[in-house]
């Protein structure tokens, strides 16, 4: 049964702020979807063709390096009589130029038809090898020209070899260079370097031939399934983990293929692709539909708020002059009886405190003083409701009386005497010694009292302190009710006053109309009701009268 | 009792409390006035029907206002030496008249039980409809009377009028309203246990068993006793179900099912159901039927033509054996007939034959033309094939409601909004500004009515209006009310009105919604306000019985012979008379403190007059309350330190030799000759103000003239008022004329309504805010200085305008 | 001049005797009646300048009371005071000639003032 005290004005502020964030926000995604998916279809065939391109373009770059990296050998080997070449100093200037022009060349020989070297430029210690039984050596001598794969050959190291054959003189002699495969590599990235794409030659067995990063190593097995033979360029879709564009397209006669992967582009490289003003917009809205919801919903609540506070005020006063007037019939015939015993009481009482105002008695009457008062206080209390339902009661006089503000407030106390005992809260006044009368309506001014020190039994623990002050303030009187409890949230205390906020929760009685109530009760009063709270101090309710109510 | 003692017996408390007594009874008149105002525009927004209402809680607040009103006459009476006594006895008549509509219906003329074989349709009133048709049926249609007898509402009055019952059951739907339907089913249960407690009055139970025992000799008959209400059966409420059947009663247990049937009217069903139709308790105003039971073979409920196809020509005959009531509560699987009148076959049928059918069709087809509509017949068929209609009653045919309309205000611009809504609905015309009796009278047919003032004098025009707006006033105020009983769409308070709508300009008045926009809009109701789904209810007619005793307000001209208590009709009028009255009464209030001059003080102003002033409470500083004299800074007295304020205005040099003709001199001089007149005598030399805090009556006699200011000005802008009168002068009739035309300029232009007879001259001014009173107080305390010898200064008919033009334009100097 | 003669009229033996003790501490003679018989006799023997009349009482109400004294004693006048307030009974009060209508229980004060003003008028007229 002890469910926090719902406010349903949070709870209808929640939903409305819910549509409208929906109702703003919906559109827009929408419209982002839209656009998202007309954008990647776009990119998509643009990056395909990109790709293509490329491919063609590295496929003719390889081929004519190649092709004139061989030229150059032959031309080379057909220049020179084999005698000649065998000089290094011939050699050494032949690979001294071919270097120059190309650069891709790390060294030179003559190779007699023996398979051992002639002669040799270059950095390794090749001379004395035998090549006679490498199946390049009986290729190029059966052929006439060679290149090679990538291998790791004697020297394990990664590199391609090509070769020409000379005839001279019946006697066959091979002039072969190594060829440097990063620059090939270096060749064969430039292309992708543009679009972000992985560019490389593949051998028939798939092993990487060029390097598409530094990290990369030749030889290697690529992770790409078997690309079929074909002619041109393909571009195909595939997915190694992540969707891919693969532009594949042989060369070489066959021996190697190019190829250039590209991941389809993802939502962030969408994203970066589209016009910044867009994007801009859209982060706009998405900033700024919440906030105007969450604006709107509050002005809206605000105003229903403000409506429903006039409206409950309202209905307060009017249900309650129309319920007296509702029992008014059936009650007007019981009025005329009570009446009259009314009358014998207010007579008698009168009588008995005429006499000890004579002094007639000699013992101490305060109490009888007192009580007397009390009674005769019922008696016009009860004369108020019976005159009222004859409708004999709106006098202009009767409703606004001269009120002892600190002597009203110390009746109030008394009327919950019972609830300070039993909750241990201490109660301390501190009325300032000269507090002038006002005209007032007093059980109104009650009732204000009364809810206000209620609100503060409910908010403090046993030993809990409750000040009342009353001093002259500004033409009036000002009254101060304040405790030492929790004190209320800061985003509480703007909304104390209005209907049906309760911040007590669990105690199913509360309306949270109270403070409403009061609030309209000293406007009708002419007077002004405020709060101050913090968790250190506890909460002060300050209430001021003005000297005379003008008579609303 | 107002102090007419000798001059120099009496003493100064006593007058004081004489004045505080005038004082607050004035107050409470005007304070009694507005509450009943309220009410009547209470009473006038409820007769419009378009919310139901507790009519018990309207005959209480009209008690506690006829109560009020007494004490108005009272007062009115004490102040005024009981010069208007006679309205004693008009309210004494309208009392009786609404104390006749109110309480327990006044014993119904008739007798207590009355044998169905006797009853006609118009004994519905008393026997309810669903028993005077059964006696209407019999004999006719080849029916018989079913043998029985009904207790009519002159017995139900007579058993419910006793131990307050009645009250009680009247009570009900004020509970519905007021705490809500759930309140509403303990409230019923507890009323319907003290019916089913009450003794049935000792006339009544041997009325009923005299009954029995002549249409059922030997008292073992077992009988139905049924509900036969008032209000039930008629077209628009069926009540279908609503009320009990009590079936086999024996004999000795009649008097127990009689007391069940009555307090069947009162379940918490019947009760919300009464109320969202309209009816009130009367209409539950229960007359019984006993009825022999039948033994049927087998019984049904027919419908003379489908329920929904009222057109077509087919009889829907629905049959089960043995007794029908739980057909009718709709829950026995009945054998259901269309039959085809005239057709040679019907359909089969297991419980009826073909002549059963033939002549159920005909009765049904009789009926029909016999009650001119279509019927819902609960019919029974015995062992011996006798068909006895039990009951026959208009059958609830299906109808299309018409959709609301839309917000024809969409999209349109709105000129203006805000005020309250006087009396709501929609209008549209061409604005036509009224600023005066003389507006009126050319005001067009189906004009826009644009005033600052509401006025009941626009009744003249209501009918030719489209709609009305104001830029002052209140909804609850006289005109408003006319306005609701015109019908004519009126907003009132709408600020700034009269200056943000031209005249001839179109527009239209959304009164309900408190806007103005431009242009014409097509409403339904041709710009009259639409008569609601409640509006011929019995509660509204009940209460319109009630407010034609109320509201009306036939009083609106003070200076017509009609004017009189004689001419009171309704509680409105008396409240209006007593208004009027009370005020002129007021005016006289500085004649009787000039009888006690040596016991106010002087003001001490430097001011060409002696003006006494008489605190009856906060209108002097409270250490100068006892002293002779007393100077402007001691007043306190709002009104009175505005009105002050302008009469010390510094401009207007009342010291210096005045620019007066010859012309103007020698009128003045003849006229003096001639002796002064007759109230200048009256009131004596010296001008008095009667203060409080918030009110002010200011009398003055400056030169020849005499007028008085009386007025209120407090925080609560409905009760602010400025009443002003200016009369007399020594100057020929023309100058004074010509003066009065030159002070009505000033003061309509200063937003007073004004009235002009003759050289009186009297200004009303209600319902402004504080400052605005204030500010207007001062400009009336400047014009009385001015005005002081403004009879000289009128040497012809230019004079009056020029004059008017200067005021206005602050060149006080002039005067 | 003298004290103000009151006569206080109820059937009520309860109200009359405490308002006679306090009204009599305030300085007016007071002499009580329970019945309007009762009333007419001591309105027959003594001049009063104020009664102070019930309209609710058994046998002789309180509008036939005042309405004989206005007859035979015009000089006395008639404050109703009644727990029973209804238009009928006030207009019906108030045009037999009633100074005043004030409804049970009422303040003291207000009632002297009452019968104060009642007496004085009464005397002037």
């Amino acid at each position: 049964m002890t469910r926090p005290a719902q406010n349903p004005y949070r709870r209808l502020r929640g939903q409305m702020f819910l549509v409208l964030l929906a109702f703003g926000l919906l559109p827009l995604i929408g419209m982002g979807i839209a656009g998202f998916v007309a954008n990647r279809a776009a990119f998509e065939t643009r990056t395909r063709n990109v790709l293509e391109a490329m491919v063609k373009n590295r496929r003719a770059t390889v081929e004519l390096f190649l092709e004139q990296t061989l030229r150059q050998l032959e031309l080379a080997a057909a220049a020179q009589p084999a005698a000649k070449l065998a000089e290094p100093a011939t050699l050494e200037s032949l690979f001294a130029e071919m270097r120059r022009d190309h650069g891709a060349i790390i060294d030179l020989g003559l190779i007699g038809a023996d398979g051992r070297h002639i002669a040799y430029i270059g950095p390794y210690k090749l001379a004395d090898l035998d090549y006679s039984e490498e199946p390049w050596f009986q290729q190029v001598m059966v052929v006439g020209r060679y290149e090679s794969d990538i291998f790791l050959g004697f020297r394990r190291f990664p590199h391609m070899v090509m070769a020409v054959k000379k005839r001279e003189a019946g006697a066959d002699y091979i002039l072969r260079a190594t060829i440097d495969t990063d620059l090939l590599s270096e060749l064969v990235r430039e292309g992708g370097l543009e679009s972000g794409a992985d560019v490389f030659i593949l051998n028939r067995a798939g092993e990487y031939q060029t390097r598409y990063s530094d990290e990369h190593r030749l030889m290697e097995r690529a992770d790409l399934a078997a690309i079929p033979l074909h002619s041109g360029v393909r571009v195909t879709e595939a997915s190694a983990g992540r969707r891919e564009y693969v532009a594949t397209a042989w060369l070489r006669g066959d021996a190697w293929v190019l190829v250039a992967r590209q991941g389809v582009p993802g939502f962030v490289a969408l994203i970066r692709n589209a016009h910044p003003g867009v994007i801009g917009l859209f982060v706009l809205g998405l900033v700024a539909i919440p906030l105007i919801s969450q604006f709107i919903a509050r002005h809206r609540m605000r105003q229903i708020r403000g409506l429903e506070t006039e409206r409950a005020a309202l209905y307060e006063s009017v249900a309650q002059t129309q319920k007296m007037a509702a029992i008014g019939r059936l009650a007007a015939g019981v009025a005329h009886e009570i009446n009259n015993p009314l009358a014998i009481i207010q007579a008698q009482v009168g009588v008995l405190s005429d006499i000890l105002a004579e002094g007639a008695v000699s013992a101490d009457c305060a109490e009888f003083e007192d009580r007397i008062a009390k009674i005769d206080a019922q008696v016009e209390r009860a004369r108020k409701v019976t005159h009222r339902l004859l409708g004999f009661s709106r006098r202009v006089g009767p409703e606004l009386e001269p009120v002892d503000v600190a002597a009203a407030l110390n009746e109030t106390v008394s009327f919950v005497e019972k609830e300070i005992e039993a909750s241990r809260v201490h109660v301390f006044r501190d009325f300032a010694a000269e507090v002038p009368l006002i005209r007032s309506n007093l059980s109104q001014m009650q009732q204000v009292f009364l809810n206000l020190i209620n609100n503060a039994l409910d908010a403090l623990h046993e030993g809990g302190e409750v000040r009342l002050m009353v001093r002259p303030a500004e033409g009036g009187v000002e009254v101060k009710v304040e405790d030492n409890g929790p004190g209320i949230g800061e985003r509480d205390l703007t909304r104390i006053f209005e209907p049906f906020f309760s911040t007590k929760a669990g105690k199913g009685q509360h309306s949270g109309l109270g403070l409403a109530i009061c609030q309209e009760i000293m406007r009708n009063l002419g007077g002004r009701i405020s709060v101050e709270s913090s968790a250190a101090r506890g909460t002060a309710f300050t209430l001021w009268f003005p000297m005379e109510t003008d008579n609303a | 009792m107002l102090g007419r003692k000798r001059p120099g017996k009496g003493d100064t408390a006593a007058q004081r409390a004489t004045f505080r007594l005038m004082y607050e009874r004035f107050r409470e008149v005007l304070s009694l006035n507005d509450s009943t105002l309220e009410l009547i525009a209470d009473i006038e927004e409820k007769l419009l029907g378009h919310r139901p209402f507790a009519l018990d809680a309207v005959e209480a607040g009209v008690r506690r206002a006829a109560m009020d009103i007494f004490v108005m006459v009272k007062d009115l009476n004490q102040l005024a030496r009981n010069r208007h006594v006679g309205l004693y006895e008009a309210l004494r008549a309208l009392n009786a008249e609404l104390e006749g509509l109110f309480g327990p219906p006044g014993a119904v003329e008739g007798p207590l039980v009355i044998p169905i074989s006797t009853l006609r349709a118009q004994d519905a009133a008393i026997a309810g409809s669903k028993m005077a048709n059964l006696g209407e049926v019999a004999g006719k249609c080849g029916l018989i009377a079913p043998p029985g007898f009904a207790i009519t509402t002159a017995a139900v009055v007579r058993f419910l009028a006793a131990g307050e019952l009645w009250e009680r059951c009247e009570r009900l739907e004020g509970v519905l309203e007021l705490d809500g339907p759930e309140a509403l089913p303990a409230a019923c249960d507890e009323v319907r246990a003290a019916i089913l407690a009450a003794p049935v009055p000792e006339d009544v139970a041997a009325a009923i068993r005299d009954a029995y025992a002549q249409c059922f000799p030997g008292s073992a008959t077992l009988v139905a006793v049924r509900s036969s209400a008032v209000g039930e059966d008629s077209l628009s409420s069926s009540h279908a179900g609503l009320y009990d059947t009590e079936l086999n009663v024996e004999h000795d247990r009649l008097l127990d099912a009689y007391r069940s049937v009555v307090a069947s009217a009162f379940s918490a069903t019947a009760v919300a159901y009464r109320f969202e139709k309209g009816l009130t308790a009367r209409e539950a105003l229960m007359a019984v039927g006993c009825v022999g039971m039948v033994v049927p073979r087998c019984a049904g409920i027919m419908y003379s033509r489908p329920p929904d196809d009222p057109e077509a020509d087919a009889v829907v005959i629905s049959t089960t054996p043995g007794l029908a009531a739980r057909l009718a509560a709709g829950d026995e699987n009945a054998e259901e007939i269309v039959a085809v009148p005239g057709a040679e076959v019907y359909a089969p049928s297991a419980l009826l034959g073909p002549d059963e059918l033939r002549r159920l069709v005909n009765v049904a087809r009789c009926l029909e033309e016999h009650f001119g509509r279509p019927q819902d017949v609960e019919w029974a068929i015995d062992f011996e094939g006798r068909l006895t209609v039990l009951q026959s009653r208009p059958m609830v045919t299906i109808r299309v409601e018409t959709s609301p309309a839309v917000d024809l205000f969409a999209g349109r611009d709105i000129l203006l909004e805000g005020g309250f809504t006087a009396c709501p609905g929609v209008g549209s015309g061409p604005v036509v500004t009224v600023d005066g009796e003389a507006a009126l009278a050319r005001f067009p047919e189906g004009g826009v009515l644009v005033a600052k003032h509401s006025s009941p004098s626009f009744a003249q025009v209501m009918w030719r209006c489209a709609a009305i707006v104001t830029d002052v006033g209140s909804p609850t105020g006289h005109m408003a009310s006319l306005a609701r009983e015109f019908g004519v769409p009126a907003v009132v308070g709408l600020d700034g009105a009269t200056a943000a709508l031209r005249p001839g300009q179109f527009v239209t008045v959304d009164a309900t919604g408190r806007r103005i926009v431009e242009g014409a809009l097509l409403t339904r109701a041709g710009g009259r306000t639409v008569k609601s789904p409640l509006a011929d209810s019995p509660a509204v007619e009940r209460l319109r019985a009630v407010a034609r005793l109320v509201t009306p307000l036939r009083l609106t001209d003070p200076a017509s012979p009609e004017f009189s208590p004689a001419g009171c009709r309704s509680l409105h009028d008396i409240t209006r008379f007593v208004h009027e009255k009370v005020y002129e009464v007021m005016f006289h209030y500085g004649d009787v403190a000039s009888e006690d001059r040596h016991h106010s003080a002087r003001l001490d102003a430097r001011l060409p007059l002696i003006i006494r002033v008489f605190d009856v409470g906060g209108g002097i500083v409270e250490e100068k309350s006892a002293a002779r004299t007393v100077r402007p800074e001691d007043v306190t007295s709002v009104p009175m330190k505005a009105f002050l304020e302008g009469m010390l205005e510094p401009r207007i040099r009342w010291d210096l030799p005045r620019p007066v003709s010859m012309r103007g001199f020698l009128s003045v001089l003849g006229e003096s000759m001639a002796g002064p007149p007759a109230e200048v005598r009256q009131v004596g030399r010296l001008s008095y103000a009667i203060l409080s805090d918030r009110y002010v009556n200011f009398s003055t006699k400056a030169g020849y003239h005499f007028s008085t200011v009386d007025t209120y000005c407090g925080q609560s802008q409905n009760k602010n008022y400025i009443h002003f009168r200016f009369h007399g002068g020594a100057a020929d009739v023309d100058r004074r004329e010509r003066r009065v035309r030159c002070l009505s300029t000033i003061l309509q232009a200063l937003d007073f309504e004004v009235a002009v007879k003759g050289d009186l001259l009297t200004a009303r001014l209600d319902k402004y805010t504080h400052d605005a009173t204030r500010a207007r107080l001062v400009d009336l305390g400047r014009l009385t200085m001015c005005a002081r010898q403004l009879d000289m200064l009128m040497d012809d008919d230019s004079r009056p305008d020029f004059f008017a033009a200067a005021f206005l334009a602050s060149e006080w100097e002039k005067f | 001049m003298g004290e103000l003669r009151l006569l206080l009229v109820d059937d009520e033996v309860e109200f009359l005797e405490p308002m006679k003790a306090r009204l009599e501490r305030r300085g007016l003679a007071c002499a009580t009646a329970t019945s309007g018989d009762d009333a007419l006799r001591l309105l027959g023997s003594e001049r009063f300048d104020c009664a102070v009349v019930d309209v609710k009482m058994p046998g002789m109400d309180g509008l036939e009371l005042l309405r004989r004294m206005r007859r035979t004693w015009p000089e006395t006048a008639v404050v109703l005071l009644t727990g029973h307030a209804s238009v009928e009974l006030g207009v019906q009060g108030m045009e037999l000639g009633a100074f005043e209508y004030l409804l049970k229980p009422v303040e003291l004060d207000d009632l002297l003032d009452t019968v104060r003003r009642a007496a004085a008028g009464a005397r002037r007229d």
